[in-house]
């Protein structure tokens, strides 16, 4: 009986005993007859081929620390909350008080934390870029909320449809599979201005087109945007000393990406898709630094052009246009001013 | 084709009293052309489109020319229609009618009773040089606005003033510039310079 028994326990020692030794034979054996010759790029933090920057440990911010410490605090608090509201039916009057003692220190941690603005996301979370990718190396993403509203209005920019003179060609195939401005998000060219974001001037703005142009602009919705695209839309290009032609779209209408070119290949009209979507990217809600129309004051609507018995009324918007100024223009008065 | 003697001769039977010049142009390997009088440049045309010898049957460019007053000659607007036969594949015949410079009494017949397609060419020409067609049967201005009063491919049309986009105005442009935007002008200038060196 007492042998048997002690015999039951042999078994388990010996299973152990085996457990421990065939894994570990092996890795004795592997030591004993490998041969073994590191080195320091053998022993290199990541295995892509690429130089190697910095290692594995990644610094996370003092703030993330704070954040997990609170989690964790209320975490067990809603342990300790949780069978005490059982058994609240119970508890004498005593054990009430010993409970609210224990929640009141508690809010008063987080007062403290709130008072102290580690509860601020964006101020205790400002973390750097560097940090940041790498992060999002793991999958995780950290992103204030205007981020994610800017990354998804700059992934889906949808250009107005229509061309004024060859450069439209040029928008035609980078629109076509070739190019594939689909890549960026901007392949859905609307028909109508009330369902487009971005203005894509391509061509010539005759002075007889531009009203028609500075009205479609208006008729479409914020947020919108407008690419000069080519020699002529931003400037009159060949054409700025004739009778007819617009010296440049942006005399009448915001323009945030001028291209240069006649016409600008599609690789330069990717190139400008991709400088808005960096503009949209850096774009602020913040009162002060937003864009012109989260203003409730501002304009929205831009004076159209007149047809003139010589030429356009007004010639240029001045709200949106100064002409270019030279050393030669300094008035006077402003001199003076500086002095 | 004949030569172009043989053809104004023909033209002269078949429209009597026209008065028809030859105008050789420089150089010579260009086409020369039947300058015809106001008058009968509809009679004349309508020979060539009828003619059985010619049967010019399409009016390929209608354009101006302006030609400005030179020392004791006066200036004119010259209209001048090009002519080929599309049946008898030959051509063209150029034919050449002038007009005065002066807006008001610059009027020649229109050719688009005769060529469809003189219609939208006429109303560039009258559009661009203000040449009046008369019997057009739509005379308005085809390219620029209807507002618009001047007629910009004369040699005399000033464009409206725009020293804004040049990169270094000078001279009478950055006068103007001067005058228009209330900036410093020049002779300003100089005296702020002598202000400056003492």
């Amino acid at each position: 009986m007492n042998d048997s028994y002690s015999s039951q326990y042999l078994f388990v020692v010996v299973f152990l005993a085996v457990a421990i030794v065939f894994p570990l034979l092996p890795l004795l054996l592997a030591r004993i007859l490998a041969p073994r010759k590191p080195t320091a790029s053998k022993n290199d933090t990541y295995e892509c081929g690429l130089t190697s920057k910095g290692d594995a440990w990644v610094q996370f911010r003092v703030g993330y620390y704070i954040y997990a410490l609170i989690y964790v605090i209320f975490a067990v608090e809603t342990v300790f909350l949780y069978p005490w509201a059982v058994a609240f039916a119970g508890l004498s009057f005593g054990a009430f008080i010993a409970m609210m003692v224990f929640v009141l220190l508690l809010v008063e941690g987080l007062v403290y934390a709130w008072a102290k603005g580690a509860l601020d996301w964006k101020r205790a979370m400002a973390v750097d870029e560097g940090l940041k990718s790498e992060l999002q190396k793991h999958g995780i993403f950290i992103l204030p909320f205007e981020q994610l509203y800017n990354w998804g209005r700059k992934s889906s920019i949808w250009p107005l449809q229509f061309g004024l003179a060859c450069c439209a060609i040029e928008m035609i195939a980078t629109a076509a599979s070739r190019y594939d401005l689909a890549r960026f998000g901007a392949e859905v060219f609307r028909a109508t201005p009330r369902q487009a974001d971005l203005m894509i001037v391509a061509g010539t703005v005759t002075k007889k087109m531009a009203p028609q142009v500075v009205r479609l602009y208006n008729q479409m919705p914020e947020p919108k945007y407008c690419i000069a695209m080519g020699a002529c839309a931003i400037s009159g290009g060949p054409f700025k000393d004739g009778y007819n032609v617009l010296k440049g779209i942006d005399r009448y209408i915001p323009v945030d990406v001028h291209i240069p070119g006649c016409p600008p290949r599609p690789e330069a009209l990717i190139h400008a898709i991709m400088t808005l979507q960096r503009k949209i990217a850096g774009q602020d809600l913040e009162k002060g630094r937003r864009p012109r129309w989260y203003d409730e004051n501002a304009a929205s609507e831009y004076p159209i052009p007149a047809y003139g018995e010589h030429d356009l009324e007004p010639p240029a918007n001045r709200e949106v246009w100064q002409p270019p100024r030279n050393y030669r223009d300094v008035t006077l008065e402003e001199v003076k001013k500086k002095a | 084709m004949e030569a172009i003697e043989k053809i104004k001769e023909m033209a002269l039977q078949s429209v009597p009293g026209a008065q028809i010049e030859i105008i050789n142009s420089t150089p010579a390997a260009q086409q020369p052309a039947l300058l015809v009088d106001r008058d009968h440049i509809y009679g004349v045309g309508k020979f060539f489109k009828e003619d059985p010898r010619f049967q010019m049957d399409f009016c390929s460019c209608v354009t101006g020319v302006d030609y400005l007053p030179k020392g004791d000659k006066p200036g004119f607007i010259e209209v001048v229609y090009h002519l080929y036969s599309i049946a008898q594949k030959h051509g063209p015949i150029v034919l050449k009618v002038r007009a005065s410079r002066e807006l008001d009494q610059c009027r020649v017949p229109s050719l688009t009773p005769l060529w469809r397609g003189c219609e939208f060419q006429e109303r560039e020409a009258y559009d661009l040089f203000g040449v009046k067609f008369d019997d057009h049967p739509d005379l308005r201005r085809i390219l620029m606005w209807e507002e618009f009063t001047e007629h910009p491919m004369r040699k005399d049309y000033v464009p409206p003033p725009d020293y804004e986009w040049e990169p270094t105005p000078h001279d009478d442009t950055l006068q103007r510039a001067a005058q228009a935007q209330g900036i410093m002008p020049p002779s300003a200038q100089e005296e702020l310079g002598k202000a400056k060196k003492k």
